[in-house]
């Protein structure tokens, strides 16, 4: 035997994830220090503009000012981003199982993926802006309506690249699972659902992304029951522009860090791709 | 090791000059029958792959294919596993219907490539099969055995992309024989290899033929052997084998009978049987027996317009 030659020495077992402290810093630290210093020189440089330009505060405040306003209603602005937070995550969660149930069915059969895909196409053309006040009709005030059009937005990324997905097999393996006598469930199990995880993932960012504007619209609509879409509006009107930009800054992070959570999850579950392996060059 | 096996090993015959097809099994006990199979890709009119092709394998028989590239060989190949069903003609694996054989998981297949599932370790992948549709089947090899069959004991917890090229093949190979099935069809299964693999790969490939037979690989404690020796009388069989390869080499190493076939649409020029003794080795490939099988096939296949 002279193949015992290893294409990766990743043989031994790894060890369970400890959260050390010292280890956990050194983890993340080159994850999480580049964008912060990055974000830190944009502030910088909008500090600088507004200061150089004298621009005033009515058109575009300094980045100090609205740091000042965040940090002074720091618990109203966390509490209205967990609002929103909330809608969009419910949102993304209603829509994402949506889109893979009907992915599931549509990736079976042609002529289902015909009949159901314009319908799903018409779907997502209809402007929010069109339905939402229908949707506060139709559902009442709650978070219902916001639910409801944060899902809309976000099933049709997810949809369609599950259907590429679970199409995406290889045709070897699938060969492989005809012969020995597999039935479509079993093929779809073990072959077609781990296939679509990686273009799932690509999806899943899309749309939590998506899930945030969609909740954030929902809120300029829906009136009451507050988020940072009813905060954004508000601050509008009254010329508040360093809470306006700061109700932005708090929805910037959270998407951020949906993107995170969904990248780490990514990471772990897909070890054996090979983006996940190659990484970047 | 190997089993010597029952066809005279003294009086290596010279390979004969006129190796015509002849069906060498009688159709009722062939393990694989083709009788007048055609394959026509893409409807009336398309291309015909294989033209009205009969042969039969008998049971326990290694008999490989050769031709010149698009040649129909894999299409045969492909309608013995029953994925692919023939345009006319018949053909029967086991006495009865492919979907039978099938189904009763007494077909394996092993492919060009190894076509394992990236994300489960050797023995998730070995495993597989027993996994898929748990009812059926009939009795399998245990995964340590196999694992042990196929040498990668010590790599069981690896994925794929941890392996080399040759311990994927075996991987494959594991995964074919885990319902211990009486047919194991390969396409090429050595195909993807580098030369020097792909040579030792040939006589691995032998020793498992016939230890997978025993039910148990070259090391076996004393209760492992009495199970394997009760099973060895339970199927007294080999294997039987259809190879397909580009390598005239390797069929002739391989092969109780190569068949030789023409260029597209397939039909069988000619069928050699191949009278060298077994076990084979490696420095039997220099023997002039070994050659002049090699010529007189290449001469076959030079007829073909192959170089």
């Amino acid at each position: 035997m002279t193949d015992h030659v290893r294409r990766r020495a990743a043989g031994a077992p790894r060890p369970p994830l400890r959260l050390e402290w010292t280890r956990w810093g050194r983890m993340t630290l080159p994850y999480a220090l580049p964008p912060l210093l990055a974000a830190l020189l944009l502030a910088l440089a909008w500090e600088l503009w507004v200061e150089i330009n004298n621009t005033s505060e009515f058109t575009l405040p300094r980045a100090s000012s609205v740091a000042k306003a965040l940090f002074t209603d720091i618990g109203f602005f966390a509490r209205e981003g967990l609002r929103t937070f909330s809608v969009s995550i419910a949102g993304l969660a209603i829509g994402t199982v949506a889109a893979l149930l009907l992915a599931s069915v549509m990736a079976h059969s042609r002529m289902l993926e015909r009949a159901i895909l314009p319908i799903a196409i018409m779907v997502k053309v209809t402007p929010i802006v069109a339905v939402a006040p229908l949707f506060v009709i139709w559902f009442g005030f709650g978070w219902q309506p916001k639910v409801a059009i944060a899902a809309m937005i976000t099933y049709f990324p997810v949809l369609i690249n599950a259907i590429a997905g679970f199409r995406d097999v290889d045709p070897r393996a699938l060969d492989f699972l005809r012969s020995i006598h597999a039935s479509p469930l079993e093929v779809y199990r073990r072959l077609r659902a781990p296939s679509a995880l990686p273009y799932l993932f690509a999806a899943l960012k899309i749309a939590a992304t998506l899930s945030l504007i969609g909740a954030v619209v929902a809120e300029f609509f829906a009136a009451g029951q507050g988020g940072l879409g009813a905060v954004i509006d508000v601050e509008n009107r009254e010329l508040r522009l360093d809470r306006l930009f700061a109700a932005v800054i708090v929805l910037a992070t959270i998407g951020v860090l949906m993107n995170t959570a969904i990248t780490i999850v990514e990471r772990m579950t897909l070890s054996w791709h090979r983006s996940t392996l190659a990484g970047p060059s | 090791m190997a089993r010597t096996e029952a066809r005279p090993i003294a009086t290596a015959p010279r390979p004969q000059l006129d190796g015509r097809a002849s069906d060498a099994a009688a159709p009722d006990d062939a393990a694989i029958h083709f009788q007048g199979m055609s394959v026509r890709y893409g409807g009336p009119g398309g291309l015909l792959a294989v033209d009205a092709v009969s042969f039969a394998v008998a049971p326990g028989e290694f008999v490989s294919l050769v031709g010149p590239s698009g040649c129909g060989k894999t299409t045969l190949l492909r309608v013995a596993g029953g994925l692919l069903a023939p345009t006319t003609g018949e053909v029967t694996v086991l006495g009865g219907p492919v979907r039978a054989a099938q189904r009763r998981k007494r077909l394996g297949f092993v492919f060009q490539e190894p076509a394992l599932l990236p994300w489960l370790t050797v023995e998730g992948n070995v495993r597989l099969p027993l996994e898929v549709n748990r009812r059926q089947g009939q009795q399998a090899l245990s995964v340590e055995e196999l694992l042990r069959l196929v040498r990668l004991k010590a790599f069981r917890g690896y994925r794929p992309h941890e392996l080399s090229g040759g311990m994927e093949q075996r991987v494959a190979l594991g995964r074919a024989l885990v319902f211990n099935p009486e047919v194991l069809l390969m396409d090429e299964p050595l195909g993807a290899l580098d030369e020097i693999t792909r040579e030792q790969m040939r006589y691995e490939l032998l020793r498992i033929w016939s230890a997978a037979d025993a039910g148990a690989g070259a090391t076996v404690s004393a209760e492992q052997r009495r199970k394997a020796e009760h099973r060895r009388k339970a199927e007294q069989r080999r294997k039987t084998v259809l190879f397909v390869t580009h390598s005239v080499a390797e069929a002739v190493a391989l092969s109780d009978r190569v068949l030789v076939l023409s260029r597209g649409p397939g039909r069988i020029r000619a069928s050699i049987e191949i009278g060298l003794p077994r076990p084979r080795e490696q420095a039997n490939e220099r023997s002039p027996e070994f050659l002049d099988y090699v010529d007189l096939i290449r001469g076959h296949l030079r007829s073909e317009g192959l170089p």
